[in-house]
Order: C-alpha cells, then structure tokens, then sequence
C-alpha cells in the first residue's frame, strides 16, 4: 500500500544544497509494522514527514492506496493526513488549553464529524487505551505514559491505515515505554500498518522489517521474522 | 470545522490569555467608544444650537448693516433710520413684520440699587418676531413709541437684580446712557428666555426705539433690522425681496446682509456636522490603533502557538481551517470590543450632553457605523496574522519549541 520509489528531498541552505533524501525506495504492504533506524542527520526525520504526508519530495513518487500524494496540494495533503494517518510524536504534542477528550476530538472535528459522534469516538478510543477515566483532565494534569496514549486515541480516532509513530518512547521511562509499544502492538496485530521511527536498537525490533538509512539512502533492509505472525514477542526475543 | 467548534477555541485560546485579550479588547473599546462619544456630542450641541435659534423667534429675518461696504462710498449710515423699517416691509410684500433695533450699554437705578444692562429700543413688533413673552405687565405699544415715551420693559434678570422679590411693574427708574440720564416707568418684565450665544434676553432693558435714539443716544442709527416673513415657506421670497429693496436705496448690494433664521440653522449645522465629523474621524483614528493593538495580539499568539498549529495541521486541520481560527479570534475580540465600546460611548455621549444641558441625542447611525467599523478593523487587522498563521508549514511548526 505504501510505494516509495526513487525519492529525494533537497533544501537548499542559501547557495548549498543538502540532499536530506537521495534516491529512497522500498515499500511497505498493509498490515506491515516497520522500523526506520538510522543515525542524526541520516535523514529518517525528513522521510517520516514525506510518509506522513506532512512534506513532499523534491522528485520521485509516493504512492499511498495506489495514489500519487507526492504532487497534491496543501489541502488534499491535510486531507490525506486527517483520514489516513495517525501521528504519535516523541513530545506527545496534545494541546495543553484543551482537555484529555478535547484533544482526542480534534482530528474528528477537522474531519467534520458532529458534536455527539466526535464524542462518542473519542471516548471509545479513549477506553482502547485504557484513559476512559481521565477524560476532562488537561495534558498537564496526567503522567508521561498517560499523554502517549492519550496521543495513541488520537491517532486512532479517524481509523487511520497508517500509524506513525516518531521516537515514541524517547520520552518515557523502559516501563512505560514498554506499555506504550505494547498498545502498538495489538494495533499492527488488529491489522493497522505502522511505521516506527527510533534510533533505539531493540525499540526497532518490535516491527518485523528495520529500514536503515545511511546519509539519506536506504543502508540495507533487515528481516526481523520469518514468519508473518501476530505473536511477536517470543520471536522478536529470539533475534536480540 | 464548524463555526460553534471555531467559536469555542477562540474563546478558550482568549480566555487563556486573560489580561492581553482585555487589552486588545480595550483599544477597540476606547476607540468605539470616542467615535460614539464625538459623534453624539456633536449631534446634542446642533441639536440645542438648533432649537435655541429656533427659540429665538418665528421665520425671522436679520438685516446688518456692513460696517464698510465696498462699492458707493456715500454714506449710507443714514439709510440706517427708523423708518427705513416702514420701508422694508412695503417693499417687501413677503415681510408681515419690522421692526428697527438699536442697543447701547446702559446703567440703571431703583432706589439704591443698580444694574448695567443692554439698553435695546425697539417697536412694538420686536416681541413678536423675537418670541420675547411678558411675565408681568406688558409689553411696550405702538403710542409708545410714537411718543418716544419713557416706557421700560425689564429682562427678568435685571429686574431681579434691581428689585429682588418686589414688584416692579409701576416703579421708576433711572436710565443712565453714557452722559445722558432720564427717569422711566418700568411697565412691564419679560419671561426668563435662554440665552443664545451674545444675546441674553434677560440682561437686557427694553425701550421705544424712538426714545433710545432720540433722548438717550448722540447717535441716531438704528443698529439692526428684524424682520419676519409672512410664513416659513416664505422666508426664502422675503430675504430676497429685502435683498432687493435695500440694494436699490444703498446703491450697494453688499451694504447689508441679510440672514434668515432656516439660513442660519442652515449654516449652524453645517458647521457642527462638520464639527462632529472631524471629532469622529479624530476617534477613528484611535480606533485604528486599537486594530494595530489587535493585530499585535494576534502575531504574539500565532508565534507562541507555532507548535500548535504544527499539530493542528498534522492531525488533519487545512490551511483554511486555522485561517478561520484565526480571523475568528480577531472578530472576537473586535466585536467584544465594539460591544463594550458602544456602552461605554452612549454613556460618554448622555454624560456631555447632560453635563453641558445639550439634549440627549445617541445616533442609532453612528453606534452602527462604529461597530461595524471595528468589526471591519477586526477583519482587516487579523488577516495578516491569520494567512501567516494559516501558511505554516507544518514541519516547520512541529518543530518549533
């Protein structure tokens, strides 16, 4: 479902060109859970924000469900996103002004859902992470661990296909951590595609593929698992 | 997004800055508020000038002399005589009434009291044409003056100041006008009038004009001539007329002027309208500052919530959604401002003119304008810092601490 062929991103820093991106391809199919691993600088930022729809490449094509997003417009892009795609940031990111329930509501309400309805979603993916009891709470007034998923709820509130998750337990304790790329998990098991971007070796290995770039390329693709199961714990405990 | 959702966040966003919204909010209240305040003061002041010259008589007709008429050097000061007055009004078939003025400075004495006052003769027409009632006695009559009697007829302030309480219809006074002195009857007291602007009804004394100039003054000429037209529609016929007439004996046409009270309420008006609408642009420009003030407000909040609308856009909000958002809390604030300041003008604009004892007069035009106004300072001020804030780009955003 994901093809990415040939893509390049180049910024131009005044009269110097950085390549951040130099001729990536690979795909991911539905259902897939894949890592992308790689040092500071090699690029695996500018890629999550090309398959996140958040950025575009500088030349190359990204097919998502078979469609080109690579050459839309702002607004379809923001489309793509809200229906799509499900973000979980590394600073969880949730709006402090607005409650537990306020945040996991918006991208209903950028979707045009109704009042009751966004509500009633919210809610049930509220209790899918386990936070039903923390609804009217702010940001500020829940742990860490908590915001995640409340982050978690979030972006899975459209039912997105995609799930992209940058660094998410970069800021969290191993425990909590822990927790939160268990919830991940089930949701690759409940068929959700998830790409991970870590720079941590044995958060990468919860996925089955790792894709590691080197200086904006594709170093080399690892196999985590040779067989396609939803039980990943035991096997990924085999390759560490 | 829908518009109660969009409503909702630019309140709390405002709400979350409590004393910076209050401050925006307060350039805008000061400026609609000054705009309502200048405007309806203005239209209370014409409002009182109107009515107060309105008050000064019925369709009347004033005809000055010009102290130095160009043209015919003759003296034309002659002209200036009491039966120039007859003259008038058989030229002009439009005038129903004339009647010649002359005032001079004067002192009166009762006993061991005095008032100066100003000493005005008239004919038996003046009352009429100037609306002056009598509260006591009468008024002076047509033998009076043929006879140049020593008939007075006192302003209610002077005979106040001369006689208190007491009664003064019957009483003799003393008239003292530069060296000349005479004694006078005091015959009747006018009805306490309002002033208007030199001419307070109430100092004043008054006399057959034929007494002033014949007794009491070394110069024989009459000052003003007041005149009344037939009917309202009239005074327009009449002016010309009179213009006509005395244009003719002078061999000038700019010996006199004449003006007639509908012309100078003409010219009143327009002068204040003029006024007001120099006050009113002077508070625009307030309200204008007030939009900057909105305008900073904004670009301080969409550079804090750069992060924000990184995750806005990422969770799916398009470019025009956080236009909205923003262009939202700038009408916010505006309308809230427009509000506050439309109260607080009103109550500005009634405190003037009971101060100053102008009618109240709030313009239901000028409260619409000037909140329409800030509604439109809103729009205008927040689009720039609604496009930046809608034109981010979203990576950038994210990334922001």
């Amino acid at each position: 479902m994901i093809n990415i062929e040939s893509i390049t991103k180049v910024y131009s820093m005044g009269s110097v060109e950085v390549r951040a991106l130099d001729g990536v391809s690979f795909d991911i199919s539905d259902g897939d859970y894949v890592s992308i691993m790689g040092p500071s600088g090699s690029g695996k930022s500018t890629l999550m924000h090309i398959v996140g729809c958040l950025d575009r490449p500088s030349s190359g094509t990204y097919r998502l469900h078979g469609e080109d997003v690579s050459k839309l417009d702002d607004t379809e892009l923001a489309h793509i996103r809200n229906r799509r795609i499900g973000f979980v940031f590394q600073q969880f990111n949730l709006l402090p002004r607005e409650t537990v329930l306020g945040n996991v509501e918006l991208p209903l309400m950028y979707a045009g859902v109704s009042g009751k309805e966004r509500r009633r979603i919210a809610e049930e993916a509220l209790a899918r992470v386990g936070l039903a009891d923390r609804m009217h709470h702010r940001p500020a007034e829940i742990s860490g661990g908590q915001k995640q998923r409340v982050a978690i709820a979030r972006a899975l509130v459209n039912s997105p296909s995609l799930i992209l998750a940058d660094e998410p337990t970069g800021n969290l304790d191993s425990t909590t951590g822990g927790e939160i790329l268990a919830i991940l998990d089930s949701l690759n098991a409940e068929g959700c595609t998830i790409v991970l971007v870590t720079h941590d070796r044995s958060v990468a290995e919860r996925a089955r593929r790792i894709v590691h770039l080197r200086d904006g390329s594709v170093e080399r693709i690892e196999q985590l698992g040779v067989e396609l199961s939803t039980e990943g714990g035991p096997q990924l405990d085999g390759h560490s | 997004m829908g518009i109660v959702e969009t409503i909702g966040v630019a309140l709390r966003n405002l709400w979350a800055n409590k004393l910076r919204t209050a401050l925006s909010v307060l350039g805008i209240v000061i400026g609609v508020a000054s705009v309502i305040t200048m405007i309806s003061a203005g239209s209370s002041a014409q409002k009182q000038i109107t009515s107060d010259i309105s008050a000064l008589g019925s369709n009347m007709i004033m005809v000055t002399p010009n102290l130095k008429p160009s043209g015919q050097a003759r003296s034309y000061q002659q002209l200036l005589t009491i039966s120039l007055a007859d003259q008038i009004r058989a030229a002009a078939p439009a005038v129903s009434a004339v009647s010649p003025v002359a005032q001079m400075e004067g002192r009166i004495i009762a006993g061991s009291s005095s008032a100066s006052a100003v000493i005005t003769g008239i004919t038996p027409a003046y009352t009429r044409i100037v609306s002056t009632r009598v509260a006591l006695g009468r008024g002076l009559v047509e033998s009076e003056v043929d006879a140049a009697a020593h008939s007075m007829v006192l302003g209610s302030e002077v005979a106040s100041d001369l006689f208190g309480s007491d009664d003064p219809i019957g009483r003799q006074v003393a008239l003292a006008v530069g060296d000349r002195r005479a004694v006078f009857t005091v015959v009747g007291v006018t009805e306490s009038k309002a002033a208007l602007f030199w001419a307070n009804a109430d100092a004043q004394a008054f006399i057959p004009v034929t007494t002033l100039l014949y007794r009491m003054s070394p110069i024989k000429r009459v000052s003003t001539y007041f005149c009344q037209a037939a009917s309202a529609q009239a005074t327009d016929v009449a002016v010309a007329q009179v213009e006509r007439f005395l244009a003719s004996v002078a061999g000038a046409s700019d010996a006199f002027s004449v003006a007639s009270q509908a012309g100078l309420i003409d010219a009143i008006k327009q002068v204040t309208a003029t006024m007001t609408l120099l006050l009113g642009t002077i508070a625009g420009i307030s309200l204008v500052v007030g939009g900057i003030g909105i305008m900073n407000t904004l670009l301080t909040s969409v550079a804090e919530r750069t992060r924000e609308i990184g995750v806005r856009k990422s969770l799916g909000a398009c470019n025009r959604d956080i236009l909205q958002q923003f262009l939202t809390e700038a009408l916010v604030l505006s309308m809230l401002g427009g509000t506050f300041g439309m109260l607080l003008g009103w109550l500005g604009g009634a405190g003037i003119a009971r101060i100053a004892g102008w009618p109240v007069s709030v313009d239901l035009s000028s409260v619409i304008a000037a909140v329409s106004f800030s509604t439109a300072v809103g729009l205008i001020f927040g689009t720039y810092p609604a496009l930046q804030a809608s034109r981010m780009d979203p990576v950038q955003a994210l990334r922001y601490e």
